[in-house]
């Protein structure tokens, strides 16, 4: 090998490292690493008494999250293909596309977002966030531990989350709190998606049956795509009762059953698009409308 | 067993033997009435010691005579009466003289499988419909559908066995049918499989006995009972059972005919299309443009249908291994092991004794019948089990022919009246004995999982994945006394003419079809479902209404018990397990369902086995 050869093959190994830092608010939606700096501050998480549509485990109270930053839009497909090699997603349900590269990432576990996280968090050269995510499905996702004062990727805290998704507003959903206006903000379960559901749908078009690509819709107030619909993303959290009082960066109980994920889907129930609603998942399984959305700290 | 070797075709050729032959009938048809005379008083021993209990109930099936009854009394329905999967009591209007019930209506249950891929209809439920509406309450109604279906699946059997070696041959194939509720688990052999196990073995009884197709009354008879079996079957792995079942005969007798003179083959043609017109007609319509119930049949296999049934295989690298396991559990399944061992035995000494005669043919059809669904069946479907109770009448029927091969009479008159006795036993010992034998065993083997599982999926009710989710010795007055009592409330309620509506909330359908079924008998008018099997999974919008039901059970341990939210996820064990298995937007839809009941204003009312409540302001 020529000595121009061994110093174009150390050029080209080094590139990656002229890359490290992602792209941070560049106004393009992305393909789910491209990061969105929030400066943190206190709000109402959960939703008020009589709020239509209200969950019994939605209860009300004040949350403090230090500034973070949170992805754009939802992991892509393409994304996820780069970093692990294979696309998980389901092709299609009910006759609704799923698969493509710009369509977001779902049929993921838990555990297999946070091995993407710190797989993603390698190829940048970050510390990883997570330990212990090799065992994440044979453990149900008990094995892993968050190391939080790492600056990779990583979920989003429920609170990070909801905070992310109000953008500063009371609104019912990412971005308006009219069901009509929602398919502007929004890839819901809407009139025309004929998915087979009996239950009842929004009233406006969206434009799609399955997913759309990301970031397609129009922003909430932080700039952030798809908040409410298009599929359900992970959390960090254990599902739990909230707690009454006012709490300061919340991340969960320390274990748990379920894993919180956030944001509604292409398909579900209209209360389940709310920003206040609370879904949650076993970590170790699938489902097509399930997909992740990724957040870093220190950035 | 007279140990002849009679064949089907064989004439008669003297008056004299005939009369011989009619004598020699004589007694194993007397002692086949028997048979069935004891199926009627079981029927009668159910009325005295299970009042108000449905007799032998299991899965969705009991409903079906309530959804038929109510159609055929002029209840409109509502739409949808059925989704894709299941069918509700979508009959929650009262008749309506001069506007309701179109004869395509009345006759949905014919034409109409529900859903695009599930193929259940009510025939299972019509003789006992018909009876309630004769004899109003009457628990013998309950019970006369299985017992019509399994006097005619005797009676196939032993026409089966009589024709191919002759009346005691009969006996003891339909003997060893009778048999077979105690030795499979009365849960599993009740709802549609009765009437398939029937019908199929009906089929193979007329096209081995019909001479070729030149009796086209039987060959009618054939294609009419072959649309039967097909509509009866309780989805895409019952149709293929009856289609394998029937198919072995079928190929055998048109084979026959195909082979013989051509005068014959020419005869042959218009009772060919008159036995299997109807059914290729009926699976065709079925079939073409609906590419969905195949794909309902992969993925079924693939993960979902297994997952929800012993376990969640999600932790499995591949589901396949998942399947594995399954198949697995299938094969260490007690009864299937000794009836396939039974029948395995009988029929190699059936097939060494055998000459590839007319006979030899004969009955190797009936071999094919009972041994390639059996095959084909176990990959398919979890409950593959259940399946193959509509090829046992054939099993039975081919370990008496094996019996009959025996040279000594002795061996074949012992081995003849043990397996008749082994059989009758279990068929008597089933009526009560199930959950002692099962709790014994459970107590003396305790770390035999496999065979605790055997033994639990063999019991009709309350038992799921090896765990007792009612006590066993109060069961059955758990029950009887949950539902007595929301009987109690519901009559209290002011009649202002709408019914009253029960919400029966259970970890486990059939705890929840057991009490619906017997409030729906002490409260003709009550509206009672589980929105744990279907309900709110599939669910019409109008059911997942909370305020539109009256009084709510939640069915547990204790009978009844208020349902909590304590869970940290807002659902009992059991019933997040059922509803976390698949989309969770069902998951979602059932939650926050429940979440609304429990916004409702409701009146706790204590009853004797738990807590019932009621709207407040009804009573």
């Amino acid at each position: 090998m020529s000595s121009i050869s061994l110093i174009l093959c150390v050029l080209a190994a080094l590139t990656p490292l002229t890359h490290a830092e992602p792209v941070i608010d560049t106004g393009a939606p992305g393909l789910g690493d491209e990061l969105v700096p929030l400066p943190g501050g206190t709000f109402p998480m959960g939703s008020a008494v009589g709020t239509p549509g209200r969950g019994v485990d939605e209860h009300r109270h004040a949350v403090t999250v230090a500034p973070f930053a949170i992805a754009r839009t939802e992991v892509s497909q393409q994304l996820w293909l780069e970093i692990m090699g294979a696309n998980p997603s389901t092709p299609d349900f009910a006759g609704a596309p799923l698969l493509g590269p710009s369509l977001p990432v779902q049929t993921i576990q838990w555990c297999e977002a946070v091995q993407f996280a710190n797989a993603l968090s390698n190829r940048d050269h970050l510390d990883a966030a997570y330990t212990g995510v090799e065992t994440c499905t044979s453990s149900r996702g008990k094995s892993v531990v968050w190391n939080r004062s790492a600056k990779g990727w990583r979920l989003p805290t429920e609170a990070e989350w909801e905070y992310a998704a109000r953008a500063g507003t009371d609104l019912a959903y990412a971005g308006t709190s009219d069901p009509a206006q929602l398919c502007t903000y929004a890839n819901v379960y809407d009139a025309k998606a004929l998915l087979g559901w009996t239950w009842p749908s929004f009233p406006c078009d969206d434009g799609a049956r399955g997913t759309l690509a990301v970031g397609s819709l129009t922003p909430n107030a932080y700039g952030l795509y798809d908040m409410t619909g298009n599929v359900w993303e992970w959390a960090w959290d254990w599902y739990a009762a909230y707690a009454d009082e006012a709490q300061t960066d919340p991340i969960g109980p320390a274990d748990g059953m379920v894993r919180v994920r956030r944001g509604g889907s292409f398909g579900g129930v209209m209360e389940g698009d709310r920003v206040a609603f609370r879904g949650w998942f076993r970590p170790y399984m699938t489902w097509n409308a399930l997909g992740m959305r990724l957040a870093r700290s220190g950035v | 067993m007279d140990g002849t070797s009679q064949t089907g075709n064989a004439p008669h050729s003297t008056s004299r033997g005939a009369r011989g032959l009619r004598g020699a009938e004589k007694l194993p048809g007397a002692l086949l009435m028997l048979l069935i005379l004891g199926e009627a008083g079981i029927s009668l021993a159910q009325e005295q010691t299970r009042a108000h209990y449905p007799p032998e109930t299991h899965h969705d099936g009991f409903t079906r005579p309530l959804l038929l009854e109510r159609a055929i009394q002029g209840w409109a329905p509502v739409e949808p009466t059925c989704v894709p999967g299941n069918c509700y009591s979508g009959y929650d209007a009262p008749p309506s003289p001069g506007t309701h019930r179109s004869v395509l209506e009345a006759t949905r249950w014919l034409w109409d499988s529900g859903g695009k891929y599930d193929n259940s209809y009510p025939l299972f439920a019509l003789p006992a419909a018909l009876c309630m509406m004769a004899f109003p309450g009457s628990i013998v109604a309950a019970s006369l559908g299985p017992r019509i279906w399994m006097a005619l699946l005797l009676l196939a059997a032993y026409a089966l066995g009589k024709r191919a070696r002759g009346p005691w041959t009969g006996l003891l194939g339909a003997t060893v049918c009778a048999g077979m509720p105690g030795l499979f688990g009365l849960g599993m052999i009740h709802q549609d499989h009765v009437p398939l196990a029937a019908i199929a073995t009906a089929i193979a009884a007329l096209l081995l006995s019909s001479e070729g197709y030149s009796r086209r009354w039987r060959c009618a008879a054939v294609g009419a009972l072959g649309v039967l079996a097909f509509r009866t079957a309780e989805n895409i792995s019952g149709m293929i059972l009856v289609s394998l079942t029937v198919a072995a005969p079928f190929v055998y007798a048109a084979g026959h005919a195909l082979i013989g003179p051509k005068a014959t083959r020419l005869r042959a043609v218009p009772g060919l299309m008159l036995a299997a017109g109807p059914f290729v007609a009926i699976a065709a319509a079925t079939w073409i443009g609906n590419e969905q119930a195949l794909d309902y049949m992969t993925n079924g296999v693939g993960s979902g249908v297994i997952d929800g049934w012993f376990g969640n295989y999600a932790v499995f690298p591949f589901h396949q291994l998942g399947y594995i396991e399954e198949l697995w559990r299938d094969l260490l399944r007690l009864p299937l092991a000794f009836f396939t061992l039974g029948s395995v035995v009988c029929s190699v000494v059936f097939v060494l004794r055998s000459r590839l005669n007319a006979a030899g043919t004969r009955t190797l059809a009936v071999l094919g019948m009972s041994l390639v669904p059996l095959l084909a069946l176990s990959p398919l479907h979890r409950k593959a089990l259940w399946y193959i109770v509509a090829c046992l009448p054939s099993l039975g029927v081919v370990t008496a022919l094996g019996v009959a091969q025996l040279r000594s009479t002795r061996l074949r008159v012992g081995l003849g009246a043990a397996a008749a006795c082994v059989a009758l036993a279990a068929r008597i010992g089933a009526l009560e004995a199930p959950s002692a034998a099962r709790d014994w065993l459970a107590r003396t083997f305790p770390k035999v999982p496999a065979v605790y599982r055997t033994l639990a999926a063999t019991a009709p009710i309350n038992v799921l994945d090896g765990r007792r989710l009612i006590p066993p010795m109060n069961e059955r007055r758990v029950e009887a006394a949950s539902a007595a009592s929301i009987i109690e409330l519901a009559r209290s309620l002011p009649d202002d003419g709408a019914p009253v509506r029960v919400l029966v909330l259970s970890t486990y359908v059939q705890d929840a079809v057991a009490i619906c079924w017997m409030v729906h008998v002490g409260a003709p008018y009550s509206t009672c479902f589980s929105p744990m099997w279907g309900g709110a999974l599939w669910a019409p919008p109008q059911l997942l209404e909370a305020d539109r039901y009256d009084i709510l059970a939640y069915v547990a341990e204790d009978g009844l018990r208020p349902m909590t939210l304590e869970s940290d996820a807002a659902f009992p064990g059991d019933l997040a397990l059922t509803v976390a298995m698949d989309q969770g937007d069902r998951q979602d839809a059932t939650r926050i369902f429940l979440d609304r009941l429990h916004e409702q204003p409701w009146q706790a009312r204590t009853v004797p086995t738990g807590t019932l409540y009621v709207r407040s302001g009804a009573l």
